[in-house]
């Protein structure tokens, strides 16, 4: 077939799909398809071409519909594929309601991520994928994963616990929780927080997953994507090519298997260390100490004491120098409170924050994770207010919650310094105790190295919890020259996590010391709790013992 | 013995093998808004016929296309007045050139990912935008183009991925 003759038959096979087709070409067209092979297989290559680009760029009005509430029909005895005129009319009238529904159901207002609805939107509504397996998995509205559960339109959030996912043309996805995103299309995943491991079927290719700052194209591969809570992404590839491109400013990059890519809260990317357990690419074999079971609180604790500490502090793990019974304890729902527990203190004087917990943990002291993610293989965290000026409740929120444009005083109060997390660790692979500082609630890590500061665990006699006991200096939180003092009512809140018996998954929390009577402020599960000030309870400096 | 898959499996098969039977529409029925409806109503039946389906007896996708077949079929009777159809005898005739060609409908479509690869981004965006919305209307109103001027760039885009495609396929690797 010559050129001529190959322009001719596609813009016959346009006009064909684009319905412009007329009389005399039909019948032109016809006649060569029906004496040429060749014009066949060449026509019948270009409508691949078509087929195949409206497959993969069809937007969200129309997907798969949610089938499961449609019943089988009777095996018929009549001829197999012949269907009676009223069960057509009926599955069309179905067909009918369902498109309608598809094509004209508003899509959902922006969710909050970690929000009350955040499970899987697929009970009404098309269907991206389903759930391969579960790994103690539980969606952020409290409901455990279930395999064969289906994931459709609209965020979602996965609070705890590692799925897969089989999506479309047998793309293959793991998530880790916590994780919050969105299915755009068959091939496509917004990623707001956490991790996915993409894994395309051989010769497949085009998943996009895209995330705030950067879209990562795949080229036929495997390869992992992490948004941490501070808004820090990256990208490894473990076999294939991908192809990662900076929203802000087009810069884009090819990266090959066995490396990676980092790109900071800024849009700006930069060459990143490979590490190939960065991201957890299988589902584990093992079976969890404890079986199933979501692990989480209902929290009823609203404020925790701070007590001024009458003696020097020894940090080693004994908690001889506390008085336990201003200790607040917070218990996972049944059948886990006796197992999964903390029970936490505060002191200060004029140059530490002391925080001490005990915590009921099957699988203690085993933290394995990762940068960015190291709340998730065990640990406690709590987040504290020393700015009296913010006063109570806190009003910052996290920049996902906040509007586009935000006020001052909002913006002023979101990235107050002296906001912080402190999230306390404990290190297995270097045998030590660990501290990740954030600021604000955009969760910004320091400008340097925190130093100075003493942690201490001890590990249950039974192996069934530890006890930890930090010392952290006033300067860490950039109050050095105004600690909190007695009569301060501050912003905090208490986090614990637990983790599988490797140390990297998080198989769920517990949030207390939380605003019992918030104030008007975005909707959220007690996962994202930590992201909202309103939902944060109170630290109360106390001048003795009470 | 037929061996009936459970629901959950069904599920799984139906999601794995959407975009085949997608595409074998498509190769049946120009319009993509057809196309549409018939893929949905595909969906259904196949849900509602599941429980005939033996995975003793064949492939899913043989038995998922024969399906859709059928629901071109009924379409075509219907439509066949309205709309500038094929003829049955060149449909057939496709058909069996693609069935003939074994694992052409694949082999295409893994030519055209390893093809859309390797546009330049500027071609990508304005295929992706036009595709997905729908309408070159749409998009070029956005783009502040004409919607003639579009689609003649499209088509442009059309050919050179189409070319590549065929290259591919005839070199027989994505490599």
């Amino acid at each position: 077939m010559n050129a001529d003759e190959a322009a001719r038959l596609r813009d016959w096979a346009d006009d064909y799909v684009a319905g412009t087709l007329g009389l005399a070409e039909r019948e032109a067209l016809e006649r060569e398809l029906l004496t040429s092979p060749e014009a066949r297989r060449f026509f019948l290559s270009y409508l691949e071409l078509h087929a195949g680009l409206a497959w993969q760029f069809r937007g969200l009005e129309c997907e798969l519909p949610d089938l499961r509430e449609v019943k089988p029909t009777r095996p018929s005895t009549s001829r197999r594929w012949r269907w009676g005129l009223s069960s057509a009319a009926a599955v069309l009238a179905v067909a009918a309601a369902v498109l309608l529904w598809l094509r004209w159901a508003p899509l959902e207002p922006p969710a909050d991520p970690g929000g009350s609805r955040s499970g899987p939107r697929a009970d009404s509504g098309p269907t991206f994928a389903v759930v391969r397996e579960t790994l103690r998995g539980r969606w952020a509205d409290g409901r455990e994963v279930r395999v064969s559960e289906s994931v459709g339109r609209g965020r979602w959030s996965l609070q705890s616990g590692l799925i897969s996912l089989a999506g479309a043309d047998g793309v293959d996805l793991l998530v880790e929780g916590p994780a919050i995103a969105e299915w755009l299309g068959n091939q496509h995943i917004r990623l707001m927080s956490g991790t996915v491991v993409v894994r395309m079927p051989e010769g497949r290719s085009g998943f996009v997953v895209e995330t705030a700052q950067m879209r990562v194209t795949d080229l036929g591969t495997e390869f992992g994507v992490g948004v941490s809570p501070s808004g820090d992404e990256r990208v490894q590839v473990y076999g294939g090519r991908v192809r990662a491109e900076a929203t802000a400013s087009g810069a884009a990059q090819e990266l090959k298997a066995g490396s990676a890519l980092r790109c900071s809260a800024e849009g700006e990317l930069a060459p990143a260390a490979f590490v190939e357990d960065r991201f957890t690419r299988r589902m584990p074999r093992t079976t969890p100490a404890t079986p199933g079971g979501p692990l989480y609180n209902r929290s009823v604790i609203e404020s925790v004491a701070v007590v001024r500490a009458t003696n020097e502090v020894s940090v080693d793990g004994q908690l001889t120098e506390w008085n336990r019974s201003t200790f607040f304890k917070s218990a996972c729902e049944p059948p886990y409170a006796a197992t999964y527990f903390v029970e936490g203190g505060m002191m200060y004087d004029a140059a530490h924050l002391y925080v001490a917990a005990h915590v009921g943990d099957p699988e203690p002291m085993r933290n394995a994770s990762r940068d960015g993610f190291h709340f998730a293989g065990g640990s406690v965290i709590v987040r504290l207010s020393t700015d009296r000026r913010l006063g109570w409740p806190l009003k910052g929120i996290n920049r996902q919650f906040r509007p586009q444009k935000p006020s001052r005083e909002l913006l002023a109060d979101s990235t107050n310094e002296r906001v912080t997390s402190l999230i306390l660790w404990y290190d297995a692979t270097s045998g030590r105790a660990s501290l990740d500082l954030q600021h604000g609630f955009d969760l910004q890590p320091p400008a340097a190295a925190a130093t100075g500061w003493q942690g201490a665990f001890q590990k249950d006699a039974d192996g069934l919890g530890y006890t930890l006991e930090y010392a952290i200096p006033w300067r860490l939180l950039h109050c050095e020259s105004d600690p909190p003092r007695a009569g301060d009512v501050m912003g905090a809140l208490w986090t614990v996590h637990w983790s599988d018996a490797d140390g990297r998954i998080c198989f769920g929390q517990v949030v207390d010391v939380t605003n019992q009577n918030p104030p008007a402020s975005p909707t959220a599960s007690p996962a994202a709790y930590f992201l909202i000030g309103p939902h944060w309870g109170r630290a109360v400096f106390e001048r003795v013992l009470p | 013995m037929s061996t009936e898959p459970s629901d959950d499996h069904f599920m799984t098969l139906l999601l794995a093998n959407q975009s085949r039977v997608y595409r074998f529409l498509f190769t049946l029925v120009p319009r993509r808004e057809d196309v549409e409806d018939l893929f949905q109503q595909t969906c259904l039946t196949l849900w509602q016929e599941r429980a005939k389906f033996d995975p003793g007896k064949g492939q899913f996708v043989s038995w998922a296309c024969a399906i859709a077949q059928n629901h071109v079929r009924n379409f075509r009777r219907r439509e066949s007045t309205r709309q500038a159809l094929l003829s049955e005898e060149v449909a057939e005739l496709l058909l069996a050139t693609r069935e003939a060609g074994g694992r052409f409908s694949e082999e295409c479509h893994q030519a055209l990912q390893h093809c859309l690869n390797r546009l330049p981004p500027h071609q990508m965006a304005l295929v992706e935008e036009s595709y997905r919305e729908g309408a070159l209307v749409s998009t070029a109103a956005a783009a502040g183009r004409s919607a003639n001027a579009l689609y003649k760039s499209l088509r442009r885009i059309r050919a050179i991925l189409h070319d590549c495609m065929l290259r591919v396929l005839a070199e027989g690797s994505t490599s």
